[in-house]
């Protein structure tokens, strides 16, 4: 018995360990090894088609990591379908987001497909999406709500003043093949006279900043205020009054809502009883942008600093190594290891929490940095310039994977991603929707990639279907 | 459990009707010996029949029970999902693993029939990097897994896997 050989042993086919024994040994494997073994046929092949191993490999490889309580809000759609269903077809999923993040990959002639809303007569400076909705902010003092399967205005909300006439006009679009689509502005149709709506309470100004959960909306605005709107009915819950100049950026989540402004300040306010928690004092100048997680909240300041503040005990942890010009916006990855701050010398830059050093450059931009979003679960950055481009760069590597060269007429003000899009918005007045969902030149253009509306976490939507171009 | 408890003696008894003492706190890794010892009332009197189990597997999951004797113990609400994120195995877990495949699913059986859900949790990763980044000869050589294909079959399968890695 000594000198056998080591044994091996087929421990499905021939050893028959218990199904769920087996299936918690698949629930390791990642899709290549699963693509592999159900080749060797009976068993190997009928639990590498399980929907429970498919569903492992799927948010093992795209699913997101919690690290902080309160969790940071969700922008856009999460990509994992509806996990909370059983019978999810987690295999088409994976192949779906597969080929979804190989067109993140594809570059502007390949893959990413523009479409354009047009409505805000004026810079439109915020924005934020979910899979039903696009809410934004603007210089023409106005809130638009928009429907972000159908592209439809549904909502303007502003004072009585406000009200928009007629136009803007058509601006240009990007080209064939990257242009896709382009709404026309209701303004002044009954349609777009119909769905504007004048509260109780108003921003006299421009509107700088919206950030919104499932409950509600906040606003910030050059009049110095904030107002808090309930989300369901998009009416105004309460005026934040404590800043002396404009709010320039706002974060919340479930128990804190921070705003920033032109007056140099942090508040931390309760988000609970609207009153304030504190201040956070020490830029020197405006502070541009925050991020929050959990207890840690992320600043930006127009005094070239950015700042790591603990917002429970209301002071200053660390200060990432001073540029020589300001810093216009800053991100903060959701496992809390690193920082990303983007201004005025046109290069955004990493660092390190930890260490508090630079580790990364994302360049590329030739004007200012306006805005940057970090989609941790996709590990993807997206940033819009005053050189009136958009880049996404690959978040570990720096790595520049994909980009829009002038595809708005003007700056780009603010810009957010998920899973399969680009939400972003410029100061000519116009969202700029880039989808990578959608197939890019050819007989099949425009058309969704296969399996890619599985991805959504939202089961009937108003999607306008789009049909292949028929040929005889 | 306090201190005097936990280091009470019990008596296991396995398969092959072999005596094994080892100390409450050890055993109780085991929620199946933990929920009969609190079913039992008296523990150290009466053996404790671990019935599926040889004595020579029993040993070597008293020995896993023994270095993890005070890690904290298993929550219900253990997030399953949270556990499937990595294959990482620490050290002293991935050499106590190195048995030969017999002893290896034995193990696993145990783990499973005796409810130590960490030791199944190893166990099951242990197999799963035995297969994962593997060519397909790697693992129907590894774990011995007899084929039917004609050696056309073969070649269409290793032209597919080209294209399942490449992607």
């Amino acid at each position: 018995m000594q000198d056998r050989e080591p044994s091996r042993i087929d421990f499905v086919e021939e050893y028959k360990l218990p199904t769920e024994i087996c299936l918690q040994i698949f629930e390791h494997l990642d899709a290549r090894d699963l693509e592999l073994v159900r080749r060797f046929g009976g068993d190997w092949a009928n639990f590498a088609n399980r929907a429970s191993v498919w569903r492992q490999a799927y948010l093992r490889k795209y699913g997101r990591e919690i690290f902080t309580d309160p969790a940071p809000i969700q922008v856009g759609g999460a990509g994992v379908g509806r996990p909370d269903l059983p019978n999810q077809e987690w295999e088409k999923m994976y192949n779906a987001r597969e080929e979804l993040e190989r067109n993140w990959r594809r570059g502007p002639a390949e893959a990413g497909k523009a479409i354009y809303l047009s409505g805000h007569t004026d810079s439109v400076y915020c924005v934020q999406f979910d899979e039903e909705k696009i809410i934004t902010g603007s210089r023409d003092r106005t809130i638009r709500v928009w429907d972000i399967n159908t592209f439809q205005c549904i909502r303007v909300i502003g004072g009585p003043n406000v009200r928009p006439a007629l136009g803007p006009k058509c601006l240009r679009t990007v080209d064939y093949p990257s242009f896709h689509l382009a709404t026309a502005s209701v303004n002044g149709t009954n349609y777009g006279n119909n769905i504007y709506h004048t509260p109780s309470q108003w921003h006299d100004a421009s509107i700088l900043c919206l950030q919104y959960d499932e409950e509600i909306l906040v606003t910030g605005s050059s009049d110095s205020d904030l107002l808090v709107w309930d989300i369901k009915t998009y009416e105004p819950i309460r005026r934040l009054k404590r800043h002396s100049g404009g709010v320039l950026d706002v974060a919340l989540d479930a128990k804190h809502i921070i705003s920033c402004s032109k007056d140099s300040k942090i508040i931390v306010w309760d988000r609970k009883t609207y009153t304030v928690k504190g201040e956070l004092v020490g830029h020197r100048g405006p502070v541009n942008a925050v991020q929050l997680r959990g207890k840690l909240l992320v600043s930006a300041s127009g005094d070239g600093i950015a700042r790591l503040w603990d917002i429970e005990q209301l002071k200053l942890v660390k200060e990432f190594s001073a540029k020589e010009r300001g810093l216009a916006a800053v991100e903060f990855s959701e496992d809390m290891k690193y920082v990303l701050a983007g201004g005025n010398d046109h290069i955004t830059y990493k660092f390190d929490v930890e260490t508090g050093q630079e580790i990364l450059q994302y360049t590329g931009h030739s004007q200012l940095v306006r805005s940057l979003w970090l989609d941790s679960a996709s590990n993807r950055v997206v940033s819009g310039s005053y050189d009136l481009d958009l880049r996404v760069y690959d978040f570990t590597t720096g790595e520049e994977v994909w980009r829009a060269e002038e595809w708005t007429t003007s700056w780009m003000l603010a810009a957010k991603s998920d899973y399969r899009r680009i939400v972003a918005t410029s100061q000519d007045g116009r969202i700029l929707i880039v989808d990578f969902g959608l197939k890019k030149g050819g007989t099949e253009d425009g058309t969704p990639i296969d399996n890619v509306d599985l991805l959504r976490g939202l089961e009937n939507t108003s999607a306008i279907t789009f049909r292949p171009v028929q040929w005889r | 459990m306090s201190a005097t408890e936990a280091e009470q003696q019990v008596k296991l008894v396995s398969s092959d009707n072999v005596e094994i003492i080892t100390e409450r706190k050890v055993a109780e890794r085991s929620m199946l010996i933990k929920n009969m010892i609190e079913d039992l009332g008296a523990p150290g009197e009466e053996p404790i029949p671990i019935m599926n189990v040889s004595e020579a597997v029993l040993r070597k999951v008293l020995e896993w029970c023994s270095h993890h004797k005070n890690d904290p113990a298993p929550t219900q609400d253990d997030d399953a999902d949270s556990r499937k994120k990595t294959t990482d195995i620490e050290d002293w877990d991935q050499k106590f693993m190195q048995v030969d495949q017999e002893m290896l699913f034995e193990i696993i059986l145990a783990a499973n029939y005796m409810d130590i859900k960490a030791l199944l949790d190893v166990g099951c990763k242990t197999v799963a990097n035995m297969i994962k980044g593997k060519s397909p000869e790697e693992i129907r050589k590894t774990f011995n897994i007899q084929n039917d294909f004609t050696p056309e079959e073969e070649e269409q399968i290793r032209r597919e896997n080209e294209w399942a890695e490449d992607r």
